[in-house]
């Protein structure tokens, strides 16, 4: 892609011409001048180069130009505003690919009004009329150069611009007075608000051009417009550019012609005739065609006043313009070679057919294309033919010369054969005169030998003298400036002309035989340009020609991006070409982007070398595009298996600092420069760690697995363990002995308790007496019985079960006998279910048996059912509760109930229980309606304590409790012996026995326990 | 030959006591016979009697008679036979809450009334100089006795205070002079469950007594 610029930053392709990406801003042309190598790619870990802001505003993009354009305005607001700043609003932001050019060339031409000290060259001055403009004297105290277009105070600088250049900023109104010492056709540059009197036509067009077109380059701003006061040269420039647009007819009158066939690079360009013909060319040039890269590639029809060195440059592609006759023929071949091919970017590729007569056979052939039909002209020499007819037939040869073409070597220059020869040698057929630049022989000059050996890229072999260079060119050398004027034109501009075209095709090794005897501008023309060091040490050694010019020297980044099968053969840095055909570089045409064939000129080897050979010196306003095509170390691609590192535009260069902080980041980073071997980051250099100082220092400390612990520590894990263990393990659970003993002890007991009672029962012995005191209990209820009136109601309760009737009859009887004695009416009652057939048996078979059969009468209620429930209902209604006794007779009907309605109607309430509960059922349940009758409780004698706080809280009379109480009562009977004494003397020897037997084990349990603690502690100790 | 009732009852009952008896020797068939026959007619008796002294005369002859409020109880007789399902057993609940309601009511009020009230006053009334008089007690004997009674009332009762609080060593432990209390306590609760057992050996004692002297009649009888 020779016409196609790649960004080095977003890697979208660009025209050849853009200063700037399109997509991107990115700057695609490397910086001229001071600034040249600002914008190289920065590297990452690179230490950052101390800048001065000023140097670097050119290299910021374009949007950021504009933002800080904006601030600044804001910031200058108070100052009076210019129409040029009122009419030249900045775009906010970036916006459809722009023409960059046009900015950089005036901010070159800012930088020259402002901060340069660079005055008007002479020659300039010369050509102009004018006054060659004094150093300014800068207002501003920053280093800042406006590089703006339409800045606050470009206007207040302008006055040292030359005229014809003040006019290039669009949209800036220039005054009258500014104006006056430029020439008329340098005021022309200005002429979208410049009256069309004041300045030259072709240069008041030029901001009107600008605002037009949408897609221009740096060449745009030279569009002129039609104005007599223009010379032709500068005139056919604006005319060319208006071409591209219009496609209108060249007016081109009072341009040179050598300057018209410059400018008539497209179809029919207009031209205006004020403009010089060099310089209408070199606008054709730029604003050509799109598939042209060539500043001389398409050509406009040339004046007649251009040299014809110089109308060739402009020949146009396509069409077959009208050659000067002045134009040396060599040049208006190398105007229409690239004019007429569409896939041509040649410098002299195109396929003008240049019809001077003048021009060097061998330089008519360079004008012959692929697509044209080469006019061979009779002069040309046989050479050059036949490299021009070689490169015609291939297609997609890079180099002009790189071709297989074999030109005779008779007629050809000795400079141009070295050429050949080295192409010959190089791999790649990029250069200028490549490989079949084999005619350099003797018709030559030898400075031009050395140019053409001096291929890019390649390593030249030739050793071209300089001694023949011819004394105009070297004059040029001290008086550059003046070199494109059409007037100088000589004969010997063969010469000077080949070795530019060699030049520009020469590598980057520079023979300094050659540089001595050539000026020194032309010199460095045939030096090499691909490192960038070098490029600026010639550019230091140009001390002879203006900076300017030496800023316009292409280092184009275009170059860079080149693969290697593309790349331009070290173009040369031509610094000591002509200061004004430097700047032409920056004017070459756009690439046409559908380019397929790479002929010897397509390649932007090709032309960037020759360009460089020839505009190396030129103005900064010049310069902005084309950059020195070296290939920078950054742009070399990376070697296979690693990772390209990656690039920093330029313009961040800018904002990198380069303070103490940074000067440690990159020592840190220099300390680290080893390449990331594996991983994700493989191949990238500076990877910052992990985590820093995360490595270890040493070996880590290997620690015992081994326990650390006291004795204390271990004998408590012991003791736990133990436990533990003991949890796991059964323990047998230590049992009772069975009841063996205790079954013997059991027989025994019995058989003694048999034995005893038996016998004293069968013996019917009376050994113990019967207690002689009465307890109060007893008391109370013997005071009871015998309070009981006779024949009144008394309530007799049997609650006791049929086991207990011994007891209980026992008991029981002594007081029934007191009672018999007078007789009550009594009325059984029971709320157990057995005890109500036990109360018939107590009055029928039992001790009251005599008594009843003695006319004893009773009535049983029977069964009371409820509990303390059936109680209390009996309590509360003694009629409803039991209306039956247990012969389901109606109770109350009774003469025993006769009196009786209530519980309170009976005189006296006996219980006989062998239960505390139904004792104390029948006491709770009573309370409130026993009133003050007296209540006997005759209970079994394990209840007794039971029933004895009852006694003692007055709530019952009287309590006879067992067969000792009966015994007491029955004392009371006036001493009628009864069950008492019959069951007392066994009872007593029972009693006895019990409490033997209590008092012996409990000795004999006190001497087992002595026996086992003595035992146990026998075994503790 | 006429067997009288009484050598009947007599020899059966001698029979049945040997049967009991037997159980000195340990658990024997002779002992479960005697058992499982009074068990038996100790149930057929009850039955007997539920019947011909609870339901008939209490029951079916008002309902005989015309006594419809009897339907009521009738009702929650019914209820509560269906307790014998489990599938029905709901519905005897009502009754049952009848009756667990009523006794309670009836039991709670008759303790309080009856026992609760009255043995706090027992208590304090034996200070009580003119009960003492009645009695015939002396004053050092009332107040020995009162005192006696009220000491082993609150060591009775203290012996079943059971707030602890926890020592530094971490065991708990109830106050000082409540443990001491309580040990006092455990001496009175120890002297009255002796004298329930010799109570109930004394009553055991006079069964027994009463069964050998029914033997030695039976047979006597026959002597």
């Amino acid at each position: 892609m020779a016409d196609a610029i790649k960004c080095p930053v977003c890697g979208e392709n660009n025209p050849k011409e853009f200063e700037f990406c399109q997509y991107c801003q990115s700057r695609l042309q490397p910086l001229t001048g001071p600034l040249k190598g600002a914008d190289a790619p920065i590297k990452p870990g690179s230490a950052p180069t101390k800048k001065t802001t000023a140097d670097l505003e050119q290299v910021l993009p374009q949007w950021l130009r504009d933002a800080r354009s904006s601030a600044r305005d804001a910031s200058e607001g108070d100052l009076p505003q210019t129409p040029q700043s009122k009419t030249s609003p900045r775009p906010p932001a970036p916006t459809p690919p722009r023409p960059s050019a046009p900015q950089d060339l005036l901010a070159g031409l800012r930088s020259q009004a402002e901060d340069e000290d660079e005055e008007t060259p002479d020659w300039l001055a010369n050509i102009t009329g004018g006054t060659p403009g004094s150093k300014k004297s800068t207002d501003d105290s920053s280093d800042v150069r406006w590089v703006e277009l339409g800045g606050a105070k470009d206007s207040a600088n302008e006055a040292d611009t030359p005229s014809w250049l003040q006019g290039l900023a669009p949209l800036e109104p220039q005054s009258a007075q500014q104006q006056d010492g430029l020439t008329d056709w340098m005021h022309d540059s200005d002429a979208a608000q410049q009256p069309a009197a004041e300045s030259p036509d072709w240069l008041r067009q030029t901001p009107a051009d600008d605002n037009d077109k949408s897609f221009t380059n740096s060449a745009d701003t030279f569009t002129p417009a039609d104005s007599s006061d223009t010379p032709d040269w500068l005139r056919q420039m604006q005319a060319a550019d208006s071409a591209t647009q219009n496609n209108a007819a060249p007016a081109a009158d009072n341009a040179p012609d050598w300057l018209n066939s410059l400018d008539s690079q497209s179809n029919a360009a207009p031209i205006t005739s004020d403009k010089p013909d060099w310089l209408r060319s070199l606008d054709v040039a730029d604003s050509g065609s799109q598939n042209n890269d060539n500043l001389f590639g398409s050509a406009a029809p040339a004046a007649s006043d251009t040299p014809d060195w110089l109308k060739s440059l402009g020949s146009p592609d396509n069409a077959a313009p009208a050659q000067s006759s002045d134009t040396p023929d060599w040049l208006g071949a190398l105007d229409s070679a690239d004019s007429s091919s569409q896939n041509n970017d040649a410098l002299f590729g195109g396929a003008a057919t240049p019809s001077a007569s003048d021009t060097p056979d061998w330089l008519k052939s360079l004008g012959s294309q692929d697509n044209a039909v080469p006019a061979q002209s009779s002069d040309t020499p046989d050479w050059l033919g036949s490299l021009d007819s070689a490169d015609s037939s291939s297609q997609n040869n890079d180099a002009l010369f790189g071709s297989p073409a074999t030109p005779s070597a008779s007629d050809t220059p000795d400079w141009l054969k070295s050429l050949e020869s080295t192409d010959s040698s190089s791999q790649n057929n990029d250069a200028l005169f490549g490989s079949a630049a084999t005619p350099f022989a003797a018709d030559t000059p030898d400075w031009l030998k050395s140019l053409g050996s001096a291929d890019s890229g390649v390593q030249s072999n030739a050793v071209p003298s300089a001694s023949e260079t011819p004394d105009w060119l070297q004059g040029l050398g001290s008086e550059t400036p003046s070199a494109p004027v059409s007037a100088l034109t000589s004969p010997a501009d063969d010469d000077w002309l080949k070795g530019m075209q060699s030049g520009g095709s020469q590598s980057a090794q520079s023979d300094p035989l050659s540089e001595a005897d050539m000026p020194s501008w032309l010199s460095d023309s045939s030096a090499p340009a691909s490192p960038t060091p070098e490029i600026e040490s010639d550019d230091a050694a140009l001390g002879d020609v203006p900076d300017w010019l030496k800023a316009a020297a292409p280092q184009s980044s275009i170059y860079d991006d080149l693969p290697l099968a593309q790349q331009p053969a070290a173009p040369v840095e031509s610094s000591d070409a002509p200061d004004w055909l430097n700047a032409f570089k920056s004017l070459d045409p756009a690439p046409p982007v559908q380019s397929q064939s790479s002929s010897t000129f397509d390649s932007d080897s090709s032309l960037g070398g020759s360009s460089d050979a020839l505009f190396t010196d030129m103005p900064d306003w010049l310069s902005g595009s084309v950059e020195n095509p070296a290939p920078s170390p950054a742009s070399e691609p990376p070697a296979e298996g690693e990772i390209e590192a990656s690039q920093l535009p330029s313009w961040v260069q800018a904002m990198r600092p380069v303070d103490t902080g940074v000067e440690q980041i990159s020592a840190s980073s220099s300390e680290q420069k080893q390449l990331e071997a594996r991983g994700a980051l493989a191949g990238l250099q500076g990877v910052l760690p992990a985590a820093p100082g995360y490595a270890p220092t040493s070996k880590p400390k290997t620690y015992s697995l081994k326990l650390q612990a006291t004795d204390e520590q271990l004998s408590q894990a012991a003791l736990l363990e133990r436990i533990l263990a003991a949890e796991a393990s059964p323990v047998p659970i230590a049992s009772f002995s069975t009841l063996r003993s205790s079954r013997v002890l059991r027989w025994s007991l019995a058989f003694v308790f048999f034995a005893v009672v038996f016998a004293i029962l069968f013996l019917r012995t009376q050994i113990f007496s019967l207690p002689v005191g009465v307890p109060f209990e007893i008391d109370g209820a013997l005071k009871a019985v015998q309070s009981i009136p006779d024949g009144a109601p008394v309530l007799v309760a049997f609650d006791y079960e049929p086991a207990r009737v011994g007891e209980m009859e026992a008991a029981a009887a002594p007081m029934f006998d007191q009672m018999a004695l007078r007789p009550p009416r009594f009325t059984f009652i029971s709320t157990n279910a057995n005890s109500s057939i036990l109360a018939e048996r107590f009055m029928i078979t039992g001790p009251m048996a005599d008594h009843y059969k003695n006319g004893l009468q009773y009535l049983n209620l029977g069964y009371l059912p409820g509990g303390q429930m059936g109680i209390r209902a009996f309590v509360q209604n003694p009629r409803a509760a039991t209306p039956f006794d247990v012969t389901f007779t109606r109770a109350w009907d009774s003469t025993q109930l006769k009196d009786v309605n209530s519980f309170s109607n009976f005189a006296a309430f006996i219980i006989i229980t062998d239960s505390a509960d139904s004792a104390r059922a029948w006491i709770e349940q009573t309370t409130f309606e026993r009133g003050s009758m007296p209540v006997v409780v005759i209970s079994s004698a394990q209840s007794a304590p039971m029933i004895q706080p009852y006694y003692d809280s007055g709530q019952i009379r009287g309590l006879v409790s067992g067969l000792y109480g009966g015994a007491i009562f029955e004392q009371n009977n006036a001493g009628r012996p009864g069950t008492a004494r019959i069951y007392w003397d066994a009872y007593s020897i029972g009693m006895l026995i019990a409490a033997l037997l209590i008092v012996g084990g409990g000795l004999w349990n006190l001497f087992l326990g002595s026996r086992d603690r003595a035992a146990a502690t026998r075994e503790v100790k | 030959m006429n067997i009288s009732l009484d050598l009947i009852s007599g020899a059966l009952s001698f029979l049945f006591t040997l049967l009991i008896f037997s159980y000195a020797i340990g658990d024997n068939p002779l002992f479960r016979i005697g058992v499982y026959i009074f068990v038996g007619v100790s149930a057929g008796y009850i039955a007997s009697v539920a019947f011909w002294q609870v339901l008939y005369p209490k029951l079916i002859y008002p309902l005989m008679n015309g006594s419809l409020i009897m339907f009521v109880p009738l009702l929650l007789a019914v209820l509560i036979l269906m307790k014998v399902s489990p599938r029905l057993a709901g519905l005897g609940s009502i009754a049952m809450a009848f009756m667990v309601g009523v006794g309670a009511a009836v039991t709670i009020a008759g303790a309080v009334s009856g026992t609760l009230i009255p043995q706090v006053m027992g208590t304090i009334n034996g200070f009580d100089i003119n009960i003492a008089a009645a009695r015939g007690v002396g004053l050092i004997e009332m107040i020995f006795n009162g005192a006696f009674i009220l000491a082993g009332t609150i060591f009775s009762l203290s012996y079943f205070h059971f707030g602890a609080r926890p020592h530094a060593d971490g065991s708990m432990h109830r106050l000082g002079f409540i443990e001491i209390m309580a040990w006092v306590g455990r001496i009175f609760i120890g002297i009255t469950l002796g004298a329930i057992f010799a109570g109930l050996y004394a009553a055991a004692l006079t069964a027994f007594i009463e069964r050998i002297n029914s033997l030695i009649n039976f047979i006597g009888s026959f002597l």
